[in-house]
């Protein structure tokens, strides 16, 4: 009999969502059938228990049309009638006409969590991100891609065109969009555990209003929650800063409440690269109240160009079998090597060359991280346009049956 | 006529029905935004059930409810003139609701955490029990409530919204999608964890433990 059914496919079967594949295993599988039928009870009493009482709705009613009067009181332009208005072009030009002098509120005005979303979110992203862990994947035949936080497409490799980023926590996906105004950050929060950024400068800025009012980001195993304000988060290699955009803001760190003056920062030396996950260790060093950083003094020393994701990727192909042979020759002298998930990081340089390299999740076999290290830098790209790069390729590297 | 011919007849049916709503919608809005009263009452009668279902499970134990559903067709009112019925009337309400739901949680100040306190007659009685209801099943039903209660007030805003826009009022994750702003991939991600708190919180209540959940994990 194939396996039981995930959480997730228990919810999906509850909303009656199952894959066809699957509902034949519910049919067969009484102790699913089960779990179905417990979580069908669950759900049904919670909705019952929770069943709201009935308001007085001519009572509230009545409230909302006093409250209409008083507010339409100074607009003679929209009157409030009780006698029935047919629809016709004079009420809908009344209506245009209302708007154009200002006579109603405009969503803007109304509704800033509404609006606010697509341009408060917005970095100045120059990381360069690939789908490679899926190609290389496929290269090397190496089944499921590692759990942790990867973003598994993107459009763009670099600040300035819009596109899409997948990004996903193991088996449980959660997507967030990279568009045109950059990388949307609703619910990092539920991913905390496996949240990883790359080094090279990556910024958020988030505002009061957005609709995802508390933005969790994390490094190193540190969190912040911005409440208030309009904060630029900035990762530079080595550094994490955080600091008011616009006038004052309010963040948690690490459970305590700063109030940041307009312009003034926390940074955070991260140490050498910035890639943050779940096993890492935390770092030792403090959040430091008295580096305040401005706009000015940031020496971002991101890349700026880009390379067309389809030609990043025949690279990564390419070098696929040198980078198997390395493994191969580990895999001899360590016959029970254990499946490595390994981040590599590369700069490549306005010829193609690749001129800056990191490769994590194999420091405990030096000998393997120099011949990995040896291939990523002989790699050759065709001239990035507009400048360097900056590519993030998440390796699996698993012994073949 | 064929059966194919039939499902098509009936397909468009729906379709036209579905299009007869959407213009009564943008009729209505129209003309409650021109002041006619009477085609807001409709909209207020139309939406305010599902709206106060919402928002009296967003802040449960809070008794701003009245209050919030007034602010909520007052900023119906006032935003009339932006109905542009690119969504349907009942998604752009909701929507509206949402945001100004969250915007009362946040100007609370706080999450709005269960009040663990012995509940009130006035409140035990809101317990809409079945007529016929024993003592003893009202009380298991009231036990419910503040468990539920205790559960999604546990769960951040952005989570609580989408499992009672989900679960309690049956909403698609494209609907919720529209409603909450954010991508419906994300939605469902949402959903998935809110429910996993959600659905494990309660299991663990006395008030459950006939239904309990413990097997739901595998």
């Amino acid at each position: 009999m194939t396996r039981c059914l995930s959480e997730r496919e228990l919810y999906s079967a509850s909303d009656a969502r199952l894959a066809a594949r699957r509902r034949e295993h519910l049919v067969a599988c009484p102790s699913c059938t089960a779990r179905l039928d417990r979580l069908t009870a669950l759900r049904t009493a919670a909705l019952d228990a929770s069943a709201p009482s009935q308001p007085d709705w001519e009572r509230v009613e009545a409230r909302i049309l006093r409250s209409i009067r008083a507010a339409q009181a100074p607009r003679p332009a929209v009157r409030w009638s009780f006698a029935p208005v047919a629809l016709s072009a004079a009420a809908a030009l009344l209506v245009v006409l209302a708007i154009a002098v200002g006579k109603l509120p405009t969503t803007e005005e109304t509704l800033p969590a509404l609006t606010a979303r697509a341009e408060t979110i917005a970095p100045t992203a120059a990381i360069a991100r690939m789908p490679l862990e899926a190609a290389v994947s496929e290269q090397f035949g190496l089944g499921a891609p590692p759990r942790g936080v990867r973003l598994l497409e993107e459009d763009r490799m670099s600040s300035g065109a819009g596109g899409v980023a997948r990004i996903s926590v193991g088996d449980d996906i959660a997507v967030d969009e990279l568009g045109p105004a950059g990388l949307s950050v609703a619910s990092l929060d539920e991913w905390r555990p496996t949240i990883r950024l790359d080094s090279g400068a990556f910024r958020i800025s988030v505002s009061e209003g957005a609709v995802p009012q508390e933005l969790v980001v994390l490094a190193a195993h540190e969190e912040f929650t911005v409440y208030s304000g309009t904060i630029e988060v900035v990762l530079v290699d080595g550094a994490l800063e955080i600091r008011a955009a616009n006038g004052r803001a309010r963040v948690e760190l690490g459970g305590e409440m700063r109030e940041l003056a307009s312009g003034a920062g926390l940074r955070r030396d991260l140490g050498d690269g910035i890639a943050i996950a779940g096993s890492w260790s935390p770092l030792p060093i403090d959040w430091n109240d008295a580096a305040t950083v401005g706009m000015q003094n940031l020496n971002l020393d991101r890349p700026t160009g880009s390379l067309p994701k389809q030609v990043v990727r025949e690279v990564m192909r390419s070098n696929a079998e040198k980078m198997r042979t390395c493994y191969e020759t580990a895999l001899k002298r360590y016959p029970g090597l254990e499946p490595l998930p390994l981040t590599a990081k590369l700069r490549v340089g306005i010829n193609g060359r690749v001129v800056r390299t990191s490769l994590s999740g194999v420091e405990a076999l030096p000998e393997l991280k120099r011949c990995l290290v040896g291939v990523l830098e002989d790699m050759r790209f065709p001239s990035p346009t507009g400048g360097e790069v900056d590519l993030i390729a998440p390796l699996r590297l698993t012994p073949l049956d | 006529m064929t059966a194919a011919a039939m499902t098509l007849m009936m397909d468009e049916t729906i379709a036209r029905r579905g299009e007869d709503i959407h213009v009564a919608d943008r009729d209505i809005a129209i003309r409650s935004a021109a002041g006619d009263a009477v085609a807001f009452r409709e909209l207020y009668a139309r939406h305010r059930q599902s709206v106060y279902a919402v928002i009296s499970r967003m802040i449960m134990g809070d008794a701003d409810r009245e209050e919030l559903l007034q602010d909520i067709f007052m900023q119906v009112y006032l935003s009339l003139g932006n109905f542009r019925g690119d969504s349907k009337l009942s998604t752009w309400i909701h929507r509206i609701a949402v945001n100004v739901t969250l915007q009362h949680i946040r100007r609370k100040g706080r999450r709005v955490h269960l009040q663990l306190r012995e509940e009130t007659a006035a409140e035990a009685s809101a317990v809409d029990a079945p007529a016929s209801a024993s003592p003893e099943d009202e009380a298991s039903l009231r036990d419910r409530k503040v468990a539920v209660e205790r559960a999604l007030s546990a769960l951040s805003p952005k989570k609580r919204i989408v499992l009672v826009l989900s679960d309690f009022e049956g909403r698609s994750s494209q609907e919720i999608s529209e409603i909450v702003g954010a991508s419906s991939l994300t939605v469902r991600t949402r959903l998935f964890y809110a429910r996993k708190e959600f659905y494990r919180a309660i299991s663990k209540e006395a008030a459950f433990d006939d239904l309990s959940l413990k097997e739901v994990s595998g």
